[in-house]
């Protein structure tokens, strides 16, 4: 529960600013503005504390879409780094837990040896052994390739900056600010935790979706700005994109806030901790809507149209370069960021730990943010998966699954959500069944339309998304048709 | 009281943004331009709406607005004749 949390940062930040504010405004003759004073004191270390905590977490973030998608796709360099901490640079690891005091680093010991065993750097056949060795040079306690954005960074940073001669120069320069600006401005309405947050409005949850919407204003005037084909065509798709996706968004959002009841992001997260139901049970059709909408909303692979690498060089932000692309980037994964935190919050429970009041008591020394934390790291884990595993999806197919699948499910959830808050819910804990029978159904159907899609029953039949263009598989000769 | 007095230096800025992003809708050569200073305007109104309590409505003002501008600029740029990919834009 809430009060339970003993990691009270805000409570510790608003005694401090108290304190701050007793002793300088408190002593002047404007001591009446003392609590004022005190309050937007308050406010601005929180807002510095949350910030700080998103920009050091999403280092972790970016860690997991190098580490977890080259281990995905088999990507040499980047699947090494890791191994390298048991098998050492060039095949000698540094024997630290043979120094540690009264046979403590035993199990380590053990632990090297297996991880040796499993996932050493013997092979029998000689160049596979070689390129294993091939490791991480430098310091073994260091995560290998967690300090790589530090590098990237000071490659931004050194960057020259330019503007292309035939941009039009003041919007070319607004929209990174329009974008970045309103990126941040997201952290402010995401608790991070019972007692972290910045700003906590009644109407939270949306504010948070309304700057949520406010970027691709910005991807469509850089895209435009930059007197260029290819980011021309990005930015128009981030618009095309943003009709599909953004109303069956709010639907889905709407369907939580309703079996919540309560548009404050805090609250929906605490009835989901005293109900004893994550909404993932209770709303699995949503949590796939908005698992599928938010990945398009913040334009991953995809739904990556907008910076479709493959056929626009790098879509709507080809012609910025230098700190600015490197901030751009960095509002991409905030973006993300956000939408993994928002998961974990609507859907997950947000700070309550796994298997919720059943090992509370014994959990309560891991504060909730660390819990949140960790459940929006396996959100990005889910990101980078759909991200390795998934093609990216044309303009008309996103516009047709927007409107003719998403909108309707939507719908449907929503209608699910009223019916659960009127008529299933009494007003105290759920029962176990009414999660229980929910996540069967959606267990089940999931089987039926996973075995639906077998290849050979797909055979000969049209596909689903191709009404308006009849367009077949390309091939040799396709285009004579 | 200086807790007004801010309120009213705040109501100001957002009031005079309103109105310079008003002028520029209006008195800008391109769609774009003249939408970018829409969405200025918008939000300053959103703004306002927020120092007068009305919460609601100002997130239904940036929610709904907003989204819409986009679509609007987009038939802009795209239904108007002038050629979409300027040569010059001096």
């Amino acid at each position: 529960m809430a009060e339970g949390d003993w990691l009270d940062i805000r409570g510790w930040v608003e005694a401090l600013s108290f304190a701050i504010a007793d002793n300088t405004v408190g002593m002047s003759r404007f001591w009446r503005q003392k609590g004022t004073t005190a309050d937007i004191l308050t406010e601005l270390i929180m807002a510095v504390v949350v910030f700080g905590l998103i920009m050091t977490t999403m280092l972790v973030l970016l860690w997991i879409e190098r580490k977890f998608f080259a281990r995905i796709m088999d990507r040499r360099g980047a699947t090494m780094a890791m191994r390298s901490l048991w098998v050492g640079e060039g095949g000698e690891h540094v024997d630290w837990y043979g120094l540690l005091p009264f046979g403590t680093g035993a199990p380590f010991r053990w632990l090297n040896r297996w991880l040796n065993k499993v996932a050493g750097s013997d092979h029998e056949v000689e160049s596979v052994a070689r390129v294993r060795d091939r490791s991480y040079h430098g310091i073994w306690w260091m995560l290998p390739g967690f300090f790589q954005n530090i590098a990237d960074a000071v490659k931004f940073l050194t960057k020259e900056w330019m503007v292309p001669t035939k941009a039009d120069k003041f919007v070319f320069e607004v929209a990174p600010f329009i974008i970045i600006s309103s990126t941040i401005m997201l952290f402010a309405f995401i608790p991070l935790g019972p007692h972290v947050w910045s700003a906590n409005p009644d109407l939270s949850l949306l504010f948070l979706m309304a700057i949520f919407g406010i970027a691709p204003l910005g991807v469509f005037f850089a895209g435009w700005s930059s007197n260029n084909k290819y980011t021309l065509i990005g930015g128009i798709r981030s618009a095309a994109q943003l009709t599909a996706y953004e109303i069956p968004l709010l639907v889905t959002v709407l369907a939580v806030a309703v079996l919540s009841g309560s548009m404050n992001i805090i609250e929906i997260v605490e009835f989901q901790m005293d109900m004893d139901g994550w909404n993932l049970f209770l709303l699995p059709l949503g949590a796939a809507l908005f698992l599928i909408t938010m990945i398009a909303e913040v334009e991953r692979i995809p739904f990556d149209m907008p910076e479709a690498e493959a056929e626009l060089v790098e879509g709507w932000w080809t012609e910025y370069g230098g700190l600015r692309w490197g901030l751009l980037f960095m509002a991409e994964y905030l973006r993300a960021y956000a939408a993994c935190l928002l998961f974990a919050i609507f859907f997950l429970g947000g700070w309550e730990p796994f298997g919720g009041n059943l090992v509370a008591q014994y959990t309560a020394f891991i504060p909730g943010i660390a819990w949140l934390l960790i459940k929006s790291w396996l959100m990005f884990a889910v990101f980078v998966w759909v991200r390795a595993s998934l093609h990216r999806v044309r303009t008309d197919q996103i516009l047709e699954f927007g409107w003719r699948w998403l909108l309707p499910l939507s719908l449907v959830n929503l209608g699910i959500a009223v019916w659960l808050r009127l008529w299933v819910w009494q007003g105290e804990v759920w029962s176990p069944l009414v999660p229980g029978i929910i996540t069967a159904i959606a267990v089940a159907l999931f089987v039926l339309l996973a075995i639906d899609e077998d290849p050979e029953s797909l055979e000969g039949r049209e596909r689903p998304y191709s009404v308006h263009v009849k367009a077949g598989p390309a091939g040799p000769g396709t285009h004579k048709k | 009281m200086p807790a007004s007095l801010l309120e009213e230096f705040a109501f100001a800025l957002l009031a005079l943004l309103a109105i310079a992003g008003a002028f520029g809708t209006i008195y800008a050569k391109r769609v774009a331009h003249s939408m970018l200073y829409l969405i200025f305007c918008f939000l300053a109104v959103a703004g306002v709406f927020l120092l007068t309590g009305a919460e609601l409505l100002a997130a239904i003002q940036i929610l709904v607005y907003l989204g819409s501008v986009l679509l609007v600029v987009l038939f802009g740029v795209m239904l108007t004749r002038r050629q979409i990919q300027e040569e010059d834009f001096e």
